[in-house]
C-alpha cells in the first residue's frame, strides 16, 4: 500500500500532465467576437491557457518559459506572471490568485479567477464571468441573465431577461431558437419548466459558432407562437396543442403580430481566404490578405447571425494554415446551406479596384455545367459537387454583385464572373467567392484596415444573402 | 551465488543488450531519415532550337490589362517560325515572361523559368514552369486568372496546333498557381475576358 502511495506521489511530482484532464470549453466574448478556449483541470482546480486568451484579446505580451515569466502590457498597465507562483504583479501591486500559474504541456495556464482579479485591471475593462463558470464577457459588467419559467397555468413559457436583449427568433419544426449574436447571455431555468408536458428541453448552446437558446417542443405541439415584449425585456413562447388546433395560427392573440416564419436554413460557412504561411496578397508592409479576410469574415459572421439568426461558422477562426480540401470537407460535412469565401484582390499597379463575386465554372463544358445545375444526378464526382448547386450559386452571385456594385463599386454595373475555382467546385451548396478591391490601389490600402470599411463589406454581403434567402428557400 | 540471483543478472544483462542495440539501431535510422542527398543541380533553361535563318512572324501576346474593363490586352511581337509547335510555344512563353513593352502588367513573375513545353498529338500543350511562377506570384484571384489566360490564350491564338493548355509546376501537377484556380485540368482558350474579342482567330497563324 505504502509503495502504491509513494509511486503515485512520485508520478505526480515528475509528470504533472498525468493528472491533466480536458474539461470542456471556455467561451470568451469580446467586442463582436467570441473564442472558445479549452479548459484544463489539474486535480480539482480548473485552469485556462493564457496565451490563446491574450492573442484573442489582442494584448501584447512577452513570455519566456525558461525564465519562467509572462509579461502582459496594455497601455500603461503591466501584469507579470511568474511560474509556479500564485501571486501576480499588477503595476507593482501583488494580487493573489486561487492557485499558482503553471506551465503544463508547454502552455501557460492560469486559474479562472485570473480574469476577474488581475486581467480586468490590466485591460481597464470589466470582465464578467458566467454563473456556469464556462464563459466570460470582456468589457461587460455582467452577463444578461435569461430565466425561463412557465406562466399562465403552464401554457406559456416566459423567457425573462435581466436587461434589454434582442434575439433573432426562428422556428424549425419542433425547435425554437433564439439567437443572441454576440451578446453574452447566461441562462437559468425555474422549476416547472422541465415538467411541462409540451416542452421537451430548454438549453443554452454556446460555442464559437452558436450563441442561442434552444427550446425543443414536444410532439403534441401543433404550432407555437413566439412574441417579444421589449418593454418587459421578455420573450414568450405559447404553444397550441394538437387538441386545440382550432385556434387560428398566424397571429398572436396578445400582440397581433405574425408568427415567426420557419426558415429552412440552419448553417452558413464563412471562409476567410489563405491563412498561416500562405499570406495571400501583401497589401502593405505587415498587412496581408489572410488577416484582412479573417477580420471581414468575423464581421460577416456577426452580421449574418444578427440579420438571419442562422448558425454561422468560420472555416478558420484564427491565423492557421488550412488546405482547400479541408475547407471543402468541413462545409460539406456540416451540410452548410451557403458558403461565402472572402478574399482581397490584387491587380498590379492598375487603377482597377472593383470588387467582384465569383462562382465556379467547369472547363470546356461550361454550358453543360449550367444545364446540369438543375438536374439531380444520382452520382456526382466529389470534385464537381458544385454542379447541382451552380444555378443557385449564380443567383447568389447576382445578388452579391448587385449589392457590391451599389456599396463598393460606385454604382457601376459589373457582372459577377465564373471561374474554375478549386475551392468552389467541390462544394455541395450555393457558394460564392468575393474578391474585395485591389491591394495596389492607395485608396484601398488606406481604408482596408479600418473597422468602418470592413463593417461596410460585411454588411453589404450580409444584405445580399438576406435578399437571396427568400429566393432560395421558396423558389 | 544463489541460482535466482544468477538468473536475474543474466536477465538484466540481456535486457541491457537489447536496449543498447535498439538505441544504436534507432540512431542509425534517424540518421538515415535526416541524411540529405546531394543538392539538385540548378535548372538551366534550354533555349529553343530555332534556325537563325528561319523567317520571323508576328504573334499576338496577351498581357493583363492595367485599365478597367478588360482582363487581358494584346501586344504584338515577332518570333521565328518553326515546323514544331513546341518551339514556337517556347518563344511565346519566353516573350510573356520578359514582360510587356507597353506598360501592361506582367503575365508571369519575371523570375519564372520555362522548364519544358511539349505538344501532344491531340493538341494539348503542356507548359512546365519553375516554382517561381507560384512562389513569386503576387497573388489575388483576378491576377491569377489573368496569368493563366495570358499563357493559354497566347499559345492557342498563335500556334494553330495547340488547342488546350495544361500548366504544371516543376514537372508535377500543381493544385493552383496562387491559391484559387484549379490547375488539374487543361484550359481552353477564353477570349471573353480580352479586348480582342472574337475576330482575333482569323488573324492567327494556321
Amino acid at each position: 500500500m505504502l509503495i502504491k502511495v509513494l509511486g503515485f506521489t512520485l508520478c505526480l511530482a515528475l509528470w504533472p500532465e498525468a493528472i491533466l484532464a480536458d474539461s470542456g470549453q471556455f467561451l470568451v466574448f469580446h467586442k463582436q467576437d467570441r473564442r472558445s478556449i479549452p479548459k484544463v483541470s489539474i486535480g480539482l482546480q480548473t485552469y485556462l491557457p493564457v496565451i490563446p486568451l491574450l492573442e484573442f484579446l489582442d494584448l501584447p505580451y512577452s513570455e519566456s518559459a525558461s525564465a519562467g515569466f509572462v509579461q502582459i502590457t496594455s497601455g500603461r498597465n503591466r501584469l507579470r506572471l511568474a511560474k509556479d507562483d500564485s501571486q501576480v504583479m499588477a503595476n507593482d501591486r501583488k494580487i493573489t490568485l486561487s492557485a499558482p500559474v503553471m506551465i503544463v504541456k508547454n502552455q501557460w495556464v492560469v486559474p479562472l479567477d485570473f480574469l476577474s482579479k488581475a486581467l480586468d485591471r490590466t485591460l481597464d475593462e470589466k470582465i464578467a464571468i458566467a454563473a456556469s463558470g464556462n464563459a466570460a464577457a470582456v468589457g461587460e459588467s455582467d452577463f444578461i441573465k435569461v430565466n425561463a419559467k412557465v406562466a399562465d397555468k403552464g401554457k406559456v413559457l416566459r423567457l425573462q431577461a435581466s436587461r434589454p436583449v434582442l434575439a433573432e427568433v426562428r422556428q424549425t419544426g419542433s425547435r425554437v431558437v433564439l439567437a443572441f449574436g454576440s451578446t453574452p447571455v447566461d441562462f437559468t431555468a425555474s422549476d416547472g419548466v422541465q415538467t411541462t408536458e409540451w416542452i421537451r428541453a430548454v438549453a443554452l448552446e454556446q460555442s464559437e459558432s452558436a450563441n442561442q437558446l434552444v427550446i425543443e417542443l414536444a410532439n403534441n405541439v401543433a404550432t407555437a407562437k413566439i412574441s417579444h415584449w421589449p418593454s418587459q425585456n421578455a420573450y414568450t413562447v405559447e404553444a397550441m396543442l394538437q387538441e386545440s388546433t382550432e385556434a387560428k395560427p398566424g397571429a398572436s392573440p396578445e400582440t397581433g403580430r405574425p408568427a415567426i416564419e420557419a426558415w429552412k436554413w440552419r448553417h452558413i460557412t464563412v471562409d476567410a481566404g489563405h491563412g498561416g504561411p500562405d499570406r495571400g496578397v501583401a497589401i502593405k508592409e505587415h498587412t496581408f490578405e489572410k488577416d484582412i479576410a479573417l477580420a471581414i469574415a468575423r464581421k460577416l459572421r456577426w452580421a449574418l447571425e444578427t440579420r438571419l439568426g442562422v448558425t454561422v461558422v468560420l472555416s478558420r477562426a484564427e491565423d492557421q494554415a488550412l488546405s482547400l480540401n479541408d475547407r471543402i470537407a468541413a462545409a460539406n460535412l456540416a451540410r452548410s446551406n451557403l458558403f461565402i469565401s472572402i478574399h482581397t484582390g490584387n491587380f498590379g499597379d492598375s487603377m482597377v479596384a472593383d470588387s467582384i463575386a465569383y462562382t465556379a465554372k467547369w472547363l470546356g463544358d461550361e454550358n453543360s455545367a449550367v444545364e446540369t445545375g438543375t438536374t439531380r444526378g444520382l452520382f456526382v464526382p466529389w470534385w464537381q459537387a458544385q454542379r447541382n448547386s451552380l444555378t443557385w450559386s449564380e443567383r447568389l452571385a447576382e445578388c452579391v454583385q448587385a449589392e457590391i456594385n451599389r456599396a463598393l463599386n460606385g454604382g457601376q454595373k459589373l457582372a459577377f464572373r465564373r471561374s474554375p475555382i478549386k475551392l468552389l467546385s467541390a462544394l455541395a451548396m450555393p457558394a460564392v467567392l468575393v474578391e474585395i478591391g485591389n491591394a495596389r490601389v492607395p485608396d484601398f490600402q488606406a481604408k482596408v484596415e479600418s473597422e468602418s470599411f470592413q463593417n461596410l463589406v460585411a454588411a453589404t454581403v450580409a444584405a445580399a444573402v438576406e435578399k437571396f434567402r427568400p429566393l432560395h428557400e421558396r423558389p | 551465488m544463489p541460482r535466482h540471483i544468477l538468473f536475474g543478472l543474466i536477465f538484466l544483462a540481456l535486457i541491457s543488450l537489447v536496449g543498447v542495440s535498439y538505441y544504436y539501431d534507432l540512431q542509425k535510422r534517424i540518421h538515415e531519415l535526416v541524411r540529405t542527398g546531394p543538392e539538385p543541380a540548378p535548372y538551366l533553361a534550354i533555349p529553343p532550337a530555332i534556325s537563325p535563318s528561319a523567317p520571323s512572324r508576328k504573334v499576338k501576346l496577351f498581357f493583363p490589362s492595367s485599365r478597367p474593363g478588360n482582363l487581358l490586352e494584346v501586344e504584338e511581337r515577332d518570333i521565328r517560325s518553326s515546323e514544331l509547335p513546341s518551339e514556337e510555344g517556347k518563344q511565346i512563353i519566353a516573350e510573356l515572361i520578359s514582360g510587356s513593352r507597353e506598360r501592361r502588367l506582367p503575365a508571369l513573375p519575371a523570375e519564372t523559368g520555362l522548364r519544358e513545353l511539349f505538344v501532344t498529338a491531340q493538341g494539348l500543350a503542356v507548359v512546365d514552369l519553375t516554382q517561381d511562377a507560384t512562389s513569386r506570384h503576387p497573388g489575388g484571384l483576378t491576377m491569377e486568372l489573368a496569368s493563366i489566360y495570358s499563357v493559354v490564350n497566347s499559345l492557342t491564338q498563335n500556334v494553330g496546333k495547340i488547342g488546350s493548355v495544361q500548366i504544371v509546376i516543376e514537372g508535377a501537377e500543381a493544385e493552383t498557381l496562387a491559391g484559387h484556380i484549379d490547375l488539374s485540368h487543361p484550359f481552353s482558350e477564353d477570349l471573353a475576358m480580352t479586348a480582342l474579342g472574337g475576330d482575333a482567330k482569323s488573324s492567327a497563324s494556321p
